[in-house]
């Protein structure tokens, strides 16, 4: 713990965040600092308020109380698209993909932010236009390879298998470039070697540089590759810390695991 | 004067509150925004004239022309929406506009577009209260359409059919899940709707004559109605119908009649941009 | 560009160039005044599919665009003795700005929403056209609006004004293609689609949005330009809610998100209005009668109808089967 603070810097932070819908707090006071090459990760039972926790860290989700602050750059009305510009990108729990595109171009979606969208270019077609559009089919080409799925490249979404389309999805994330990419649930609906893959490669995105946020039902999978875990329980934080120190934590067993002291 | 502007607009206002309750429902269970649903008070309005013709009593014909709209609904809906129950809303929109500009065209037709006029026993009497002259005619509207409104909206909230017809239009798929019939729902809805609008047709048909184009702007207004009111709420069409009556009567006598329908479209827009949800609905997010 | 690509590039520009020069050799009035007006409508119709077909904005209030255009061309050109040049480019910057601000709320707004806000600006213009009198000429219109000389060809000869027509259209189908086939369209269906996704991939999406409205104002501004410097005399009817209402059929029927599905609307939805004509006062009934049918028949466009047929018609046996079963899954995530 101690060399890793030294060693690792604080990138964003959340302070104090809240979410009201109706009369229910979502997510209530909860504080996350993200440091650079982490996988952080968010436990907690249903309802606990994780999926609405992302979304205000991705700008999605309007916090009632509390601001972000990434960079030391205070956050305060993010839009959406700002906060990729910053450097953060997402997945979703329900993958969310266009039907109507194929894979790859599902990916280049992603390389908005670095495409070329001068009209002049665009008009005329120009070297750099060219030049920047094949650059950025053949990093969309790279991040399919590296997700196993390049075979696929053409094909329509819709022929896709559930754990294809979430790694097609966590593709269209990196290509935004993030420096910190939050997956929310990325091996719900998976078998246990799907979702060993998926950890695998979770940890080769680190390996990158990337931060990772984590959301995840499957306890061993996120214990496992965790460097720090967080748990929510009705949009509170009622724990934080390695994943050994969670997994003793009275609270945690209590409240997540139901009572039963095994984990 | 002011006062008379706002019984006038009141009059009216009732006349729109009918025709938004019915688009309005419409809309809720289905999903459609029916382009044609002017066409349907133009189809009760000359129902009322034809049947006139053949010597019956005035209120007689108010009701009839509720089961010939309701049988024009009826057919238009297995022509044109029913074959669109999967597809998506712009295409059952438009297929609403193909019926707009069939049954417009036929009853030029049929009857030419010159206006005709439908005697009423009441036409003529005005009563005057507290100093403002009120013809028995518009009474007559205000009074039905209050109580049509009313039924509908006691049919909605207490009957199990009502029960149905409000689960459809929040989640029709969960609904059918329950053993609600929403085909069967979608088609009632629609045809009350449309015939709802037959009537409101033939109580103004004494009043501003009848027309194979009349529809049009009343399908304008019924929709500004419905935006203002929060599309799918009832009690926000009955509400905004009267809003929308008093606006254009008074930009009719403040104004200019030839502005009326661009102002009451300038309201619709400040409502659109700054409560899209309408007057009385609370904002419902997408859940991520 | 591949080899195969750069063939179907020059086929397509033999087409553009033949189908100018062709314009010049029709010798029919009728048919040459069928013509232009359909070539009018087919820039009118694109101008639309980029709202309706690519970003998945609906427009019915096209008209008002049509008519602004129109009537910055005539109060230019006959108020202030502007020519028609100058009008023209006056004609299309308005119109773009007009966009513009009609995105700005507009952009807010999904549906059925957008729909009647978008309709209500057609209304809206329609009105100010028929009572801003001193400005418009009210219902009298505005006469004597200057057919163009393009060079020294006197456009006034219905050959040669087809001609530059045709060749306008044939500059918005490019400028569409080159757009829709880069980050921006990309951008456009992808928001189409999904706004959720747009957000996550940073698409500023009022931002494109507010493009699509720009872009799409400005071509129908030029097309009411093109409309007026041809008939030389404007009213307001023209620009009503019918006009628009005919533009998007026209456009959905085609097949929306494509280009060649609006402008195989506008031949089709031309060519019915004319053979109408037969049926004098049943000519509107039987219009509204087919639009029904061809909308419940083929809710998809007649162009993809027929793409997604004869591409099926030429593939092999075993990808046929694998294509069926993606199309149905495909359906599902469609109604999800
Ligand atoms: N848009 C919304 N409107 C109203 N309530 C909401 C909305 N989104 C979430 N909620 C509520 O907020 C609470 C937290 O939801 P959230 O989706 O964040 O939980 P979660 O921890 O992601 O659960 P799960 O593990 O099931 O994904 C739940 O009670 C949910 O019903
Ligand atoms: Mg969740």
């Amino acid at each position: 713990m101690e060399r890793m603070s030294l060693m690792n810097k604080v990138i964003m932070s959340a302070s104090n965040i809240s979410v009201r819908f109706g009369g229910l707090w979502a997510v209530k006071d909860v504080n996350m600092e993200v440091e650079t090459n982490q996988v952080h990760g968010v436990m907690g039972p249903n309802g606990a308020g994780k999926s609405t926790f992302l979304n205000v860290l991705s700008g999605l989700q309007q916090p009632s109380n509390g601001y972000l602050k990434i960079s030391n750059q205070k956050i305060v009305k993010g839009k959406p698209w700002k906060m990729t510009e910053l450097g953060l990108s997402r997945s979703f729990q329900t993958v969310r993909l266009l039907p109507e595109m194929s894979v790859l171009e599902n990916v280049l979606v992603g390389g908005h932010l670095y495409a070329s969208k001068n009209p002049l270019n665009i008009l005329l077609r120009t070297k750099k236009y060219r030049n920047t559009e094949k650059v950025l089919t053949e990093k969309a080409c790279d991040l399919l390879r590296m997700m196993g799925i390049e075979a696929k490249a053409d094909q329509k979404i819709t022929g896709l298998s559930l754990q294809e389309r979430r790694r097609v999805e966590i593709a269209r994330s990196l290509m935004t470039e993030p420096r910190i990419l939050l997956l929310d649930e990325p091996c719900a609906g998976l078998n246990p070697h799907e979702t060993d893959k998926i950890a695998q490669m979770i940890l080769t995105i680190k390996s990158r540089g990337i931060s990772v946020i984590l959301v995840e039902h499957n306890v061993r999978m996120i214990l496992s590759i965790s460097d720090k875990i967080l748990v929510l329980d009705h949009g509170r934080k009622i724990a934080e810390g390695s994943p050994t120190d969670i997994t003793k934590d009275e609270g945690v067993i209590k409240a997540y695991l139901g009572g039963a002291a095994h984990a | 004067m002011f006062s008379q502007m706002v019984v006038n607009g009141l009059a009216n206002g009732a006349l729109y509150a009918l025709i938004a309750l019915g688009l309005t429902l419409i809309y809720g269970v289905m999903n459609l925004s029916n382009f044609a649903q002017g066409e349907f008070a133009m189809v009760g309005a000359f129902a009322a004239y034809f049947l006139k013709q053949l010597h019956m009593g005035y209120l007689l014909t108010v009701i009839l022309s509720f089961a010939v709209a309701g049988v024009v609904g009826l057919i238009c809906y297995f022509l044109a929406f029913y074959p669109l129950r999967r597809s998506n809303p712009l295409n059952m929109m438009l297929s609403s506009m193909g019926v707009s500009i069939f049954l417009v065209n036929l009853s030029q037709y049929i009857f030419s577009p010159t206006p005709k006029v439908v005697e009423t026993p009441f036409s003529d009497q005005s009563i005057q209260i507290l100093g403002v002259y009120l013809s028995e005619q518009r009474l007559l509207i205000v009074i039905v359409s209050l109580v049509l409104c009313g039924l509908t909206y006691w049919v909605l909230e207490r009957s199990k059919f009502g029960r149905s017809v409000r689960a459809a239009s929040i989640d029709p798929d969960t609904a059918m899940l329950y053993g609600i019939p929403t085909n069967k729902i979608s088609m009632i809805t629609f045809v009350v709707g449309v015939a709802l609008t037959g009537i409101a047709g033939a109580l103004t048909a004494p009043i501003y004559n009848v027309f194979p184009t009349m529809g049009i702007s009343l399908t304008l207004k019924a929709f500004v109605v419905v935006v203002l009111g929060g599309m799918g709420n009832i009690v926000g069409a009955i509400l905004g119908g009267f809003i929308i009556g008093l606006i254009e009567s008074f930009s009719a006598g403040y104004i200019s009649t030839g502005f009326q329908d661009a102002i009451v479209f300038t309201i619709l827009f400040l409502v659109l941009i700054f409560r899209p949800q309408g007057i009385l609905s609370k904002v419902r997010g997408e859940k991520v | 560009m591949t080899r195969a690509r750069k063939i179907y590039f020059l086929a397509i520009a033999a087409i553009c160039i033949f189908g100018v020069y062709g314009s010049l050799y029709l010798q029919n009035l009728y048919l040459l005044r069928v013509a232009i007006l359909a070539v009018i409508t087919a820039i009118l119709a694109l101008s639309v599919d980029i709202l309706v077909g690519y970003t998945g904005q609906i427009s019915l209030g096209q008209a008002g665009f049509f008519g602004i255009g129109a009537y910055v061309m005539g109060i230019l050109n006959t108020n202030f003795h502007l020519p028609f040049w100058i009008s023209l480019v006056f004609a299309i910057l308005f119109t773009g700005f007009v966009g513009f601000v009609l995105g700005l709320p507009t952009t807010k707004l999904k549906g059925h929403f957008l729909g009647i806000a978008t309709m209500g600006f057609g209304v809206i213009v329609n009105g100010v056209l028929n009572n801003w009198t001193s400005v418009t000429g009210g219902p009298n219109g505005i006469r004597g609006i200057e057919t163009p000389y393009f060079f020294s060809i006197s456009l006034e000869y219905g050959n040669y004004f087809l001609g530059f027509a045709l060749a306008s259209l044939f500059v918005v189908i490019l400028l569409i293609f080159l757009i829709v086939h880069s980050p921006i369209g990309r951008a456009w269906r992808c928001l189409r689609q999904d706004e959720i996704t747009a957000y996550v991939a940073g698409i500023n999406v009022y931002k494109y949005k507010l493009i699509a409205f720009m872009l799409s104002g400005g071509i129908a501004g030029y097309a009411g330009s093109l409309f007026a410097g041809y008939m030389t005399f404007i009213s307001p009817e023209t620009f009503d809610l019918n006009q628009s209402i005919s533009l998007i059929t026209t456009v959905i029927m085609g097949g929306s998100g494509t280009l060649l599905g609006p402008l195989l609307g506008t031949a089709i939805l031309s060519f019915v209005n004319e053979w109408l004509r037969n049926f004098s006062e049943l000519r509107l009934v039987i219009y509204g009668f087919i639009l029904v049918t061809m909308i419940t028949l083929l809710p998809e466009g007649i162009y993809p109808f027929f793409k997604r047929k004869i591409l099926f018609f030429f593939t092999s046996k075993k990808k046929k089967r694998s294509i069926e079963t993606e199309g149905s899954n495909g359906k599902d995530v469609v109604n999800e």
